[in-house]
């Protein structure tokens, strides 16, 4: 032990260069296998960030980004100036917060659960239904949606005909279109996610749990007392990219909800964005729409940056 | 150790081979090469071939086509067409992307905007001295027809792009007139829109009674297209303008300010309250399949669609599914005093189904181009396409009317992907005039009959093709997209009882939707009318 720490001693002696030198030296096929994912990082996600350059610019297809008219800041002030933008950011927000505040915890909830069934091959059938319908695509799981709320023949309106109550075109109504984004979400996604919280779970060391039993803890305070901390820093660290993502609501889905009724609860920054870049009947104007992704970006990096110093501060964890 | 390290190695290579793979690129830069290799090039030696990008449904639609065949060989012009997306928007946007690749085919559909956009930029050929040159009898239209010379020139003079004529059409009101008689409704006495929604009622009572599912009135898409009915169509013209005219000339075209909105929308709601409409299609999730059932299954009796969707239901199921099935065409409506209410219609010229020439073409190339498209303003071309081969798919009468000899029903009902006679001009095929008369003629005698009566100039109001310029349809389609939106939403809000429908809101209303720009664009709109034609 004591050598050890001689040698971790001299070691930090070296200058930097030598040190990265010689590690490299040693660990050179680690290094060899990093590069693909650096080359594929650098090609598919910093390198067409310069693309956003085109939010300053009269962008032109054919010009390309370096001869397309710059403009500065025209698109920003438009946005800004635009009455409309204040709802969509509403739209936006209310329903990034709700998916962050009622889709998060579930799938912590499922894994805590879930973990807690004794017999393993129920344990291991429910984990893999729960996670199939993250393969279905936005379109069936939102076709499904309008045959169970159909007002004609859906189940739930049949149901609520039985009881005597009249039927209810969910699809169509502002105040429902939130819930069952969130719901679509949910069942969507929480048992996919739940893989993360599960494998975390499996890395607990089981001493813990034979140290609570010892303690006299029963399976709910074991619940509350080892695993929860056991897995939280997955879940800070999930929380964190889930507040990034807190703009990136699911267009795909919005859109084939998306219907004259809903519109007021439903029409959301995205939706818009689409309609400008790709459903204009003029020009393409994708700087505008370039534009306000940007804005979203930047406002949803702020928020990582403030959520990972929160949870540095308050639960010891952060995710960089 | 050995093998682990090479084992690295492989690993770390084929890893990094397969992530710049997808980054192959067009080092030329400009707009020829992908596509156009087999085009452009060969072309350029013979100039007897170009490719052309075209969205992959009218590709489908242009190999079925008989005359089309009969047009290439007169011409002895082949088109070789590099297949685009099945959803025409989706088209308009790989446009850009090929534009911005460098792989753009010899010709291209566009939108208008593009066309003189990247026309003015350098990416499309200036049309206008080639077509002095190789393509006179399409020069000589243009010059007979100095509304589509402005459609299609730019400031400068240049034309970058060439559009279609487009047939000229409204939606009709289709009823099944089995239902009408059997509810003791006379068909022809439903002359206003006061006996409209009486004969709905008739038939709510006779109908509904025993099926909750039934409503008399109902429809695709969306529900806001009875303005015209009520004089509150958008519109522009020297006065001025109301409502969004841009984009929507013909279908969902309303003007929230004009004196009949109002009763429009409370007609629509006593409609809605009565079940005499399906509320799910006002309410917006209504599809087309759903419509298509409710005709077909008799859980509806009415509609205000398409021209010939009413002969689509009796081809389509409706008598297998009810013998007695038998669909009508109504007349339009008319006011209190027994005039016409006239109604929106489609445009002579549209911006949608342009053709444009890639820059890099050479001369021969371009052309080829304009030597087949001009074909189709040549008197031999344009009976081609209008009407095909006589002898085969027409005939000429004495008096030197022409008849059609080919059937529209079993031309139109042959299998997907079978050669036919087929002269339905609502697509891009070729850029080419439309025999007004020969396009309704191509109908079953339901449709030919309806559209003969229908679509007369007294019947039709006004819908001037107006030149916009590209900083106009920029700013316009920015507002559109919160303006039209919200204005649905209201609309749909006051008729569904989210909002309750009374003066006070109702301006309030039209006051919100002012603030997010809808005197804008009237203002945008009136500004293009001037400029076009004063």
């Amino acid at each position: 032990m004591k050598k050890s720490n001689n040698n971790r001693r001299s070691a930090k002696k070296l200058p930097a260069g030598e040190r990265l030198k010689k590690d490299l030296h040693r660990n050179w096929q680690l290094y060899l296998l990093l590069i693909p994912g650096i080359v594929s990082l650098i090609l598919f996600k910093l390198g067409p960030l310069g693309g956003m350059v085109i939010a300053f610019e009269d962008f032109s297809a054919f010009k390309g980004i370096f001869g397309s008219e710059w403009v500065g800041l025209e698109h920003f002030i438009q946005m800004f100036q635009d009455p409309y933008m204040l709802k969509l950011i509403s739209n936006t927000v209310i329903l990034a917060i709700l998916s962050v505040v009622c889709v998060f915890p579930i799938p912590v909830l499922f894994s805590l659960f879930l973990n807690e069934v004794k017999w393993k091959k129920i344990r291991n059938s429910v984990q893999s239904m729960s996670f199939l319908p993250y393969f279905i695509s936005a379109a069936v799981m939102v076709s499904i949606m309008y045959t169970i709320l159909s007002p004609s023949s859906g189940i739930v309106n049949v149901l609520i005909n039985k009881l005597g109550g009249e039927p209810v075109n969910f699809m169509a109504k502002p105040e429902w279109f939130r819930p069952i984004y969130v719901f679509l979400q949910i069942w969507q996604t929480f048992g996919y996610t739940a893989i993360i919280y599960i494998a975390a779970i499996a890395g607990i060391d089981p001493a813990l749990y034979e140290a609570a039993e010892v303690d006299g803890a029963n399976r709910w305070q074991k619940m509350w007392h080892v695993t929860l901390p056991g897995i939280s820093t997955s879940v800070i660290t999930m929380l964190i990219i889930n507040i990034g993502n807190i703009f990136t609501v699911d267009t795909d889905r919005i859109l084939l909800m998306y219907n004259a009724s809903n519109a007021s609860t439903a029409d959301v920054i995205q939706t818009y964005v689409y309609r400008i870049a790709f459903e204009s009947p003029g020009f393409p104007n994708y700087s505008y729409g370039t534009a306000v992704n940007l804005v979203k970006s930047i406002l949803a990096f702020a928020l990582v940056i403030i959520a990972n110093k929160l949870a540095d501060k308050y639960a010891e964890t952060r995710l960089f | 150790m050995r093998k682990r390290r090479a084992a690295a190695l492989i690993l770390a290579a084929v890893m990094t081979a397969g992530s710049i793979a997808g980054c192959g690129g067009n080092a030329d830069g400009g707009t020829s090469g992908g596509d156009s290799a087999g085009g452009t090039e060969t072309a350029g030696g013979s100039a007897d071939s170009y490719t052309m990008f075209m969205r992959s449904q009218y590709h489908d639609w242009i190999e079925e086509l008989n005359w089309y065949d009969v047009a290439e060989e007169k011409t002895g012009i082949t088109v070789e067409y590099v297949d685009g997306p099945e959803e025409i928007a989706d088209t308009y946007t790989e446009v850009d992307q090929r534009i911005a690749s460098g792989t753009l085919p010899d010709a291209t559909m566009c939108k208008l905007s593009q066309a003189k956009v990247y026309g003015s930029q350098g990416a499309f050929v200036d049309l206008a001295p080639y077509l002095e040159k190789y393509a006179p009898n399409y020069l000589a239209y243009i010059e007979a027809n100095p509304d589509y010379a402005a459609y299609v020139t730019d400031e400068n003079g240049a034309i970058y792009g060439l559009v279609k004529e487009s047939p000229i059409f409204a939606d009709l009101i289709g009823y099944r007139a089995d239902q009408f008689a059997e509810a003791g409704i006379d068909a022809a006495a439903v002359k206003t829109v006061d006996d409209f929604t009486e004969a709905l009622r008739s038939l709510k009572a006779y109908y509904g009674k025993d099926n909750p599912n039934y409503y008399p009135l109902s429809g695709r898409e969306s529900a806001l297209r009875f303005a015209a009915w009520f004089g509150a169509a958008s519109y522009v013209d020297e006065n001025g303008s109301g409502g969004i005219y841009y984009r929507y000339e013909k279908d969902n075209s309303f003007n929230i300010k004009a004196e009949g909105a109002y009763k429009w929308i409370e007609t629509m709601k006593t409609w809605y309250d009565e079940g005499l409409i399906n509320p799910s299609w006002v309410e917006g999730t209504n599809g087309e399949g759903d419509w298509e059932s409710q005709m077909l299954e008799g859980n509806a009796s009415v509609f205000y669609d398409y021209y010939n969707r009413a002969e689509w239901f009796m081809s389509n199921g409706g008598p297998e599914s009810d013998p007695d099935y038998d669909m009508q065409v109504l007349d339009f409506l008319q006011d209190e005093n027994g005039n016409v209410m006239k109604v929106t219609h489609s445009l002579l010229y549209g911006s949608d189904c342009c053709i444009a020439v890639n820059a890099a073409c050479d001369e021969e190339t371009i052309a080829a181009v304009l030597k087949f498209l001009d074909f189709f303003y040549t008197e031999e071309g344009m009976t081609l396409a209008n009407w095909g081969v006589e002898g085969e798919s027409f005939a000429t009468a004495e008096d030197g009317s022409r008849q059609y000899t080919a059937d529209y029903t079993t031309e139109e009902s042959k299998a997907a992907g079978e050669k036919r006679w087929s002269f339905l001009s609502d697509r891009l095929t070729v850029c080419k005039p439309v025999d007004q008369e020969a396009f309704y003629s191509w109908n079953t005698d339901l449709i030919a009959e309806a559209a003969n009566r229908c679509f007369v100039d007294e019947n039709f109001l006004d819908r001037p093709v107006i030149v916009y310029t590209t900083e106009q349809e920029e700013q316009l389609s920015n507002l559109i997209a919160a303006v039209y939106e919200s204005e649905c939403s209201g609309l749909t809000n006051f008729i569904v009882g989210n909002t309750e429908l009374n003066e006070e809101n109702w301006n309030a209303f039209v006051e919100e939707m002012d603030a997010l720009g809808l005197s804008q664009i009237e203002e945008i709109q009136a500004e293009a009318y001037r400029n076009t034609f004063q």
